[in-house]
């Protein structure tokens, strides 16, 4: 069964009523691509996600078990260190708190987790940022199958944090004792991301 | 002989000369090879995917990252760990 759930909402942060723009940022109603590399394409009868505890599996959905995951939309603002905003973009997807659950895990075996995408690319995020609500895996976009250069099928939606962090066309997600810096991070780029605090660059 | 007596008295700025040599080097023209298969080609011959936060020189054999740079207000972050080697010309070499 596909149940719908709403209410999902990112860290709230004391700031002026009604500025849903973080400092430094310019409104776009545009959907600007970043790639570090070619579009994937995974046929769907060949894609998995993977839930990793360190080195042993926890979990894996096919793409068609993942569909009956229970399945949430979304409505959020998305910030690119780029500094493009885009305001009240809708989603679907599974939630990680879901993904938690359907692995048949009580709680997140431990504080950080890194995101392992097709072509290569990984980020790295704090747990604690992922459950709550807070985090998603998303298939969909607008209503419509999420396109693949926009990471489809499947990408990591972290809102409230820069959108490197929403990493595109993952297909594994790894829980590790410690934070480890993934693609952008270990260029120079934060370990954290958040735009609230223009945490852009390492160092800010 | 103990490690601690082998370690170098000599400190980096010993190998300036060197490191000035190395770093000098036309790197479109440098063979590098790559760590995912082993291939070596100049990295002119790399594919470049370049963007806001950086570029990425891919390998056109198996898009494995051989060179990344991360564009910073704080510099360009170079990273070559998908390069087991770089060579640079030698001017001392003909």
């Amino acid at each position: 069964m596909t149940t719908t759930t709403r209410g999902f909402s990112g860290r709230r942060r004391a700031r002026p009523e009604g500025n849903r723009v973080p400092p430094g940022q310019f409104v776009t109603d545009d959907f600007p691509v970043l790639s570090a590399g070619p579009t994937p394409r995974t046929p769907l009868e060949k894609w998995t996600l993977a839930l990793q505890d360190g080195g042993s599996l926890a979990g894996r959905w096919t793409w068609e078990e993942f569909q009956s995951l229970p399945q949430t939309e979304i409505t959020v603002d998305i910030h690119c260190v780029t500094k493009w905003s885009k305001l009240g973009t809708k989603w679907k997807g599974v939630t990680i708190d879901h993904l938690i659950e359907a692995a048949g895990l009580d709680e997140p075996p431990e504080p950080y987790l890194m995101a392992y995408c097709d072509g290569g690319y990984t980020t790295n995020l704090p747990v604690e940022d992922l459950i709550g609500g807070k985090g998603m895996v998303a298939t969909h976009y607008d209503g419509e199958p999420l396109e693949p250069e926009h990471g489809g099928p499947a990408r990591l939606l972290v809102p409230h944090l820069y959108f490197w962090k929403s990493a595109k066309w993952v297909r594994r997600l790894r829980f590790m004792e410690h934070d480890e810096p993934g693609f952008w991070e270990s260029l120079g780029y934060h370990i954290y991301g958040d735009p609230w605090r223009e945490q852009r660059y390492d160092g800010d | 002989m103990s490690a601690e007596g082998e370690r170098s008295t000599l400190d980096g700025n010993a190998a300036g000369g060197l490191l000035r040599e190395v770093f000098a080097f036309d790197a479109t023209v440098a063979p590098t090879t790559c760590v995912g298969c082993g291939r070596t080609r100049p990295m002119a011959e790399l594919m470049l995917y370049a963007i806001e936060l950086g570029a990425i020189l891919r390998c056109p054999s198996c898009d494995q990252p051989v060179v990344r740079i991360g564009r910073t207000s704080r510099g360009l972050w170079l990273d070559l760990r998908g390069a087991t080697t770089v060579v640079a010309a030698d001017p001392a070499t003909p």
